[in-house]
């Protein structure tokens, strides 16, 4: 398959993975750590979501579904597809552990990617692809306009019913 | 290729951090830089032992930036000495 | 023939110089330490680059625990100011 549309594939994939597996795990909800209630209230006072700043927070403060996403993507493509993404989701979970957040989101990211990559395989989509596509995607909500990214992730929240309750 | 797209994302990311007015602002931008230098190691080692060096370096930069974030909330306004 | 110029060392350089420079420019100290984070970033990767792994493993894992380090350092002197400064003004109001 051509390079650049196997990369826009994988980036559409690896965003929809970290952000439905983050959102359904509550973190828009609150902010785990106290960094990201910073982060997440300076996001606000420019203008954005102040769900979404939690989101964009979190996603700085503690290892999570993206995390364990691009992770799973570089283990799966230098070690090997299922020990791979096993390997990834075990050190995760130690970094998990060393930030003191009880949540599983990052181990969850890196084992449901690794299935993406495995069925994306017979597409002819090489996990080398994903890790610039996973790239692409944190760059989209943490790089580019951080107000309207975060807006797009409240909405994202309210719609799954993890809206938060914090002002 | 994928070097290329990556180094040229890295740069950007780089200079909007640098000259980004906001300070929650910049942690973001840092973050991305981190994802970015994480993808850059594994991709030119393409080997485990680079696996492992992205993944120690990811993890202990999230740690730092959790760190940077929290002293953040610890000193809302600075004093500086002229 | 410019796409020749961007591989890892270059990249690793140019991180490592926007990252000093940031230190030198800004004038606050906690937007000193992100841009000492950034080019903590840029060194692993130009030890990445030159092959040193084991190097790259062990400055990977040290230089974030001498950045806590030095946020300790700053928020402790930050908190001595603050108090020396409101001792201040009590001194001046009594």
């Amino acid at each position: 398959m051509n390079e650049i549309i196997g990369i826009i594939i994988a980036a559409v994939l690896s965003w929809a993975n970290f952000v439905l597996i983050d959102t359904w795990m509550g973190l828009p909800e609150k902010p785990g750590v106290k960094g990201a209630d910073v982060i997440g209230r300076g996001v606000k006072k420019r203008g954005g979501d102040l769900s979404g700043g939690f989101f964009q927070g979190n996603i700085v403060c503690s290892p999570d579904a993206s995390a364990g996403t691009i992770l799973g993507a570089i283990s799966c493509y230098t070690i090997g597809i299922p020990a791979g993404g096993f390997i990834a989701a075990l050190l995760v979970f130690i970094g998990n552990r060393l930030c003191a957040d009880p949540g599983y989101a990052g181990t969850s990211g890196a084992l449901s990617i690794m299935v993406i990559i495995a069925l994306a395989s017979f597409i002819g989509i090489p996990p080398e692809q994903f890790i610039v596509g996973m790239l692409l995607a944190i760059v989209t909500i943490q790089g580019i306009d951080h107000p309207r990214a975060s807006r797009l992730l409240g909405k994202i929240a309210k719609r799954m019913g993890r809206y938060t309750e914090l002002t | 290729m994928l070097i290329e797209i990556t180094g040229i994302i890295i740069v950007l990311m780089a200079l909007r951090a640098l000259i980004a007015r906001d300070r929650s602002e910049r942690m973001l931008y840092l973050n991305a830089l981190s994802f970015g230098m994480s993808a850059l190691i594994a991709l030119y080692i393409q080997s485990p032992f680079g696996a492992i060096i992205a993944i120690t370096s990811f993890v202990t930069s999230t740690i730092s930036s959790n760190a940077i974030a929290y002293s953040m909330g610890r000193t809302p306004e600075e004093i500086l000495i002229k | 023939m410019a796409i020749d110029f961007i591989n890892i060392s270059t990249v690793s350089a140019a991180v490592s110089l926007i990252g000093a420079a940031g230190i030198i420019l800004l004038p606050k100290p906690i937007d000193k330490v992100i841009m000492f984070g950034m080019l903590q970033g840029g060194f692993i990767g130009m030890i990445v680059a030159g092959k040193y792994l084991d190097v790259a493993m062990v400055a990977a894992l040290f230089d974030p625990i001498s950045t806590v380090i030095l946020l300790i350092a700053i928020v402790k002197i930050n908190d001595v100011r603050k108090e020396k400064s409101k001792a201040q003004e009590e001194l001046d109001i009594a």
